[in-house]
């Protein structure tokens, strides 16, 4: 029983400390899990319901170490921890994150240890939910987190240091702003080595301050950098305090000031940018009147700033812009204003001096503190530049665009064999073929039959290797044929040709053009060639740049001998029309004037020939060059001046001429007046003739016959007659008139009339009648005395022969032409005295009152006297010349008749100091003659002798002026006595040339100032001793002297017969 | 003041050239021979030359060709007592102005004298 009741003690025990640890076990403040070793649950306390989320039943025969709560780390560790556990280890808590049942995250520490109960083992875990202790610990490792990274990322440099001055803190700026490499390398080192030796006591008193409590502002230091390089900073100091207040440290601010100093510095500088700005600034003030420019505004715009500033907005854009911009700049000022931002707008703005220049222009606002408007600024670039890269590229562009769209090229590929294997869709414009259609074809199925065999070697060539292009014809879908060219390359594979790549281009067109073009070349060439005018092209620098082959019929220079010569050097242009050739040339380039001009060129072989030349300005090749057309006109020409001389001469001739010439149409009108003649012959003209009557023009006995006259030239063509017309002065000349009736170009009937002067013929005809009278009655003694004497008549005929020149000269004395020259020389000189100085008296006597005949004018009326006097001379000299005199023959003696004549001429001798010597035979016969007309002649040599003399010796040289006189008898070969007069001076002479001339009337050598004479002298003395039947012969030697010999017959019955 | 030459043999010319051609204002100089007319035209410029074709010592041709060679601005008149055609004409193609045939009469002379001035007035203003 004892032992029942041991056995019941033992239970009611068992029971107690069952229900005592029960309550233990239930109530702990902590879970407690009970699982056997494999882990399952045997057990746990309502708490870690609470705990885990699972309800103890849910958690009793769950396997604890593969609770849903565990995250799959903590599952393993408490595995890895039971093994130990198994092994005797101690037990060992665990800290993990877990999942409730709820979801919400929670951190559980847990603590396992071995129970063994007998040979049972278990495991007992204790679980502490520790969340909230978890949380906190968390935050304050994330705010230290914070603050450490707070401290290290600080703009400011921060350090943190111990009470000693070591440094446990400090943040990435400080490391930098010394020079360090990183934080770490500061951390324990003393804050002092980083400050200037010179500012330790100064560092220290700061220190000992702030840790004092004092607040303190901050100071400037010079620091130290890592390489010992110092550095302005300013440093502020604060206490670091621990938890109950104590200080534990200090935190220093640096403020490096260097940064600071530069910003300052570099302030100061923005007005140098704003000065040095390219842009140009405006700054307007919110009432609208401008404050501020810059210099490059000044430079941009040339406006001074003086005077614009302070000008409203308004005012200045009317001033910067055309109207039509300024409407532009006042919207972007208004949208700007109501906040809109606006981009810069491009613009032109008018600059002071009215250029426009493309500028952009923008508007930006200033702004205060409070985000408030004070000033508007307005920043203008000067784009002309940009524009102009702008503008190149907008055209560099359009090129390209150009190009691309007008590319019109077809791509293909062909293989060995020939076959097609690609081509570009274009294809189809090009031939009509769809590329299916194409594509897998031999290409020579494309190709215009004649040009494949050359295509094909082409083909081969590019097959071993070689690229080539050529250029052939293809047979297009509708059979029409067109010009490509390909430019092929071979395609290589492996070193191995594989086909055929290229390009084709539709040069159809080209082609079709560059034949139109030969074919037009080939037509201007041959017109250029072929022209029958001359063509010449000239480059601008006066080469010949082609010419045709015409060329060598202007200038006899082959074209070859011309092209590429220098045209002037060619020397074909004479001297003459080498500057107006010039000109003409200059014009044409520089004024483009073509003035057609002719001119004598030089042929090569150096004549010259004229022509036509007409040159213009063409543009070949943009080179301008002269084209110049050349005519030959030279027959033109040589017609033209033949032409012009030949009028020249009729017109000279007929105004000159001697005989009167009128021309009257149908109505008797004058239409033809040769004036001069008119003047000279009737004295009066043209004016006077017309107004007068026939009967008043003509003699009134001649009117009968010359109103027959008129119907006569109508009827026959012509009529002639002798008229006698009245002249101004109301005397009458004596005309010989021819009349013709011709129809000139114009088929009029006009009426030529020729009036010749023959007054003279008239009066010689007269007086020759009577000279015939005489003659023939001379000719019939003769004939009687010659019968009687046949053979003295056969000696006078000899003699005649003998005297043949001088028969020739009496022929010429004959001529009355020569005789009417000379007179009408010799008369018109004084006659035009007498004119001129009686028309000067006449208009003087008009002009004046009082007339003295001492004063000229008036003294002229004395020339006019003395030219009379000459005239009257002349007209004597011309009767003896013409009229043969037949006066009377006395023996006289000759020695007699040349003293006479001597003396008549000593004032001459003694003016001209001549010496006269005579040497006269006193025992020669008289002699048969007209003693005054024999004195004339002796008196006419001896004249000339002393004007020979005095033109070789001058008027004051003595004794060397010589005149011999000598008297001799002469017999001839047919014992004809003469008696011979010679008279020899040592003067100047007569040239040989002139030897023959001088017996030829009015022939003199001497000069007015000297002669007397008209020069008929000679030729009368000739007529004189002919008249005598005498000779005259002259001998002289230029410059040595003269010997004149006259031979007079000394017996009368000698004659010589003349005609 | 417009130079003149007058050249001729003719005393009674050159007096009666001479009062009339200073009456018009020119100046004149009036010379009788061949040989002092060459030495004065080579020496002297004058504006206007008449010569007379018939010298004592030579050709008044020769004196119109002397001037041309000296490139003498004067105007060229010819005095001719008888005209001789190719006389004329090398004169005229040497350059001559004018001629005027003797016998001449005052209107004759003014006429070309009108012509002259005209003539040297275009030459001024060019």
């Amino acid at each position: 029983m004892k032992m029942e009741i041991e056995k019941e003690i033992l239970l009611v025990k068992l029971q107690h400390s069952e229900q005592k640890y029960r309550s233990l076990f239930v109530n702990a403040p902590y879970s407690i899990v009970i699982f056997d070793t494999t882990g399952k649950i045997l057990d746990c306390n309502p708490i870690s319901e609470k705990i885990f989320g699972f309800r103890s039943e849910e958690l009793i025969g769950q396997n604890y170490l593969e609770l849903k709560n565990y995250p799959p780390e903590i599952g393993l560790s408490l595995k890895d921890r039971l093994s130990k556990l198994f092994s005797g280890d101690a037990a060992e808590s665990i800290v993990g994150q877990v999942t409730k049942a709820n979801g919400k995250p929670a951190w559980l520490r847990s603590k396992t240890s071995k129970v063994q109960i007998g040979n049972d083992i278990f495991f007992q875990s204790i679980i502490q939910d520790i969340t909230k202790e978890k949380e906190v610990e968390l935050k304050l490792k994330e705010s230290e987190e914070l603050y450490k990274t707070l401290l290290r990322t600080s703009p400011d440099a921060i350090t943190v240091g111990d009470m000693k001055g070591n440094i446990i803190e400090a943040s990435e700026r400080t490391a930098e702003i010394h020079g360090f490499d990183n934080v770490k390398e500061l951390l324990g080192l003393s804050a002092f080595k980083l400050i200037d030796k010179a500012d330790h006591e100064r560092a220290t008193k700061k220190l000992m301050e702030t840790l004092g409590g004092q607040m303190t502002g901050p100071e400037e230091f010079t620091l130290l950098k890592k390489d010992q390089t110092k550095f302005s900073a300013e440093l502020m100091g604060n206490v670091l305090r621990d938890a109950s207040g104590k200080p534990k440290g200090v935190i220093i601010a640096t403020r490096d000031v260097t940064d600071r100093k530069i910003a300052e510095h570099k302030l100061n500088q923005s007005k140098v940018i704003t000065d040095n700005l390219k842009e140009a600034l405006m700054l307007f003030e919110m009432d609208g009147s401008l404050s501020f420019v810059n210099p490059a505004f000044e430079k941009l715009t040339s406006y001074e700033s003086k005077e614009i500033l302070g000008k409203v907005g308004l005012e200045l854009g009317s001033l910067f812009f055309e109207s039509k911009e300024l409407k532009n700049i006042m919207e972007v000022y208004d949208k700007a204003l109501q906040g809109e931002e606006i981009p810069a707008i491009s613009i032109y703005f008018k600059t002071k001096s009215g250029k426009k220049i493309p500028i952009e222009f923008s508007v930006s606002y200033v702004k205060n503190d409070t985000d408030k408007v004070t000033q508007i600024l307005n920043v203008i670039t000067d784009i002309t530049e940009r524009k102009e890269a702008e503008d190149k590229i907008r055209q560099s562009e359009k090129k390209f665009r150009d190009l691309v769209e007008n590319i019109n090229e077809v791509i293909y590929t062909v293989d060995t064999k020939g076959i097609l294997t690609y081509i570009s869709p274009t294809v189809e414009s090009f031939i009509g073929y769809h590329p299916i259609e194409v594509i897998g074809h031999p290409f020579t199925e494309f190709i215009y039959n004649e040009d494949l065999p050359s295509l094909s070697k082409s083909f081969q060539s590019i097959l071993s290797g070689q690229s080539a292009s050529s250029e052939y014809r293809v047979n297009t879908k509708s059979g029409e044929i067109r010009w490509m060219r390909t430019s092929s390359q071979p395609i290589f594979s492996e070193d191995r040709v594989v086909g055929v790549q290229g390009v084709l281009i539709d040069i159809t067109e080209e082609v079709e053009a560059e034949e139109q073009l030969k074919e037009s070349e080939l037509k201007f060439r041959h017109l250029f060639e072929r022209s029958p005018l001359t063509n010449v092209l000239i480059s601008m620098d006066g080469v010949v740049v082609d010419c045709n082959s015409s060329i060598e019929r202007v200038f006899g220079f082959k074209k070859e001998e011309i092209v590429n010569k220098d045209f002037l050097k060619l020397n074909v242009i004479p001297s003459q029309y080498f500057n107006s050739t010039i000109e003409h040339f200059r014009n044409i380039v520089q004024k483009g004037l073509t003035v057609p001009f002719e001119l004598q060129v030089r042929k090569k072989d150096g004549s010259l020939i004229w022509v036509f030349a007409e040159g213009s300005l063409v543009e070949l090749a943009d080179k301008s060059m002269v084209q110049v057309v050349l005519q030959d006109i030279n027959d033109r020409k040589l017609a033209e001046e033949k032409l012009r001389e030949s009028e020249e001469k009729y017109r000279l001739i007929s105004e000159n001429a001697n005989d009167l010439i009128i021309v009257h149409n149908q109505n008797r009108e004058v239409e033809y007046l040769n004036e001069i003649t008119a003047q000279r012959l009737l004295g009066y003209g043209y004016d006077y003739l017309k107004t007068q009557s026939i009967q008043e023009l003509f003699h009134p006995d001649d009117i009968p016959q010359l109103q027959k006259a008129m119907p006569e030239a109508f009827e026959k063509g012509f009529s002639a007659g002798e008229y006698r017309m009245r002249k101004s002065d109301g005397s009458y000349i004596w005309t010989g008139t021819v009349t013709r009736v011709f129809q000139d170009e114009h088929k009029q009937l006009k009426i030529l009339t020729v009036a010749r002067d023959i007054s003279e013929r008239k009066a010689l005809e007269e007086s020759r009648k009577n000279y015939l009278h005489d003659l023939e009655m001379e000719v019939e003694n003769k004939t009687h005395e010659l019968k009687k004497d046949r053979d003295e008549l056969q000696k006078t005929l000899e003699s005649l022969s003998s005297t043949q020149e001088r028969l020739i000269q009496s022929e010429k004395l004959a001529s009355i032409g020569l005789l009417a020259a000379g007179v009408a020389h010799e008369i018109n000189n004084p006659l035009t005295g007498i004119i001129s100085f009686a028309q000067i008296i006449y208009n003087e006597i008009e002009e004046r009152q009082f007339v003295d005949l001492k004063e000229m004018p008036f003294s002229f009326l004395q020339d006019i006297v003395k030219e009379g006097k000459r005239i009257s001379t002349i007209v004597e000299d011309l009767l003896t010349f013409a009229r043969p005199d037949p006066g009377k023959r006395i023996n006289v003696n000759i020695s007699g008749i040349i003293r006479s004549s001597i003396s008549l001429l000593l004032p001459k001798i003694h003016n001209s100091k001549v010496v006269v010597k005579q040497e006269l035979d006193e025992n020669l016969p008289e002699v048969p003659i007209n003693s005054q007309k024999i004195q004339q002649v002796l008196i006419n040599v001896l004249q000339n002798s002393i004007a020979a003399l005095d033109e070789k010796f001058g008027h004051d040289e003595e004794k060397l002026k010589n005149i011999l006189i000598q008297t001799s008898l002469f017999v001839n070969n047919e014992e004809n006595r003469f008696c011979k007069i010679t008279i020899i001076d040592n003067g100047q002479g007569i040239r040989e040339e002139n030897l023959p001339k001088l017996f030829d009337p009015f022939f003199t050598t001497k000069s007015f100032s000297q002669k007397h004479g008209v020069g008929l002298g000679l030729s009368i003395s000739y007529g004189i001793i002919k008249d005598h039947n005498g000779e005259i012969q002259i001998k002289s030697t230029w410059r040595k002297g003269t010997e004149v010999d006259i031979l007079l017959p000394l017996e009368k019955n000698k004659i010589h017969i003349h005609n | 003041m417009t130079e003149v030459l007058v050249v001729d043999d003719e005393e009674s010319i050159c007096k009666g050239l001479r009062w009339i051609l200073e009456k018009e204002g020119f100046n004149v100089t009036t010379i009788m021979d061949f040989k002092s007319a060459e030495n004065i035209i080579k020496k002297e410029d004058y504006d206007i030359y008449f010569i007379d074709l018939v010298l004592p010592g030579g050709k008044g041709i020769d004196l119109i060709r002397l001037i041309k060679e000296l490139d003498k601005k004067g105007i060229v008149i010819i005095i001719t007592g008888y005209p001789s055609l190719p006389t004329l004409v090398d004169s005229i193609r040497l350059g001559t102005y004018d001629y005027l045939k003797k016998p001449f009469f005052q209107n004759e002379l003014k006429k070309i004298l009108g012509l002259i001035r005209t003539h040297l007035k275009d030459i001024s203003s060019h």
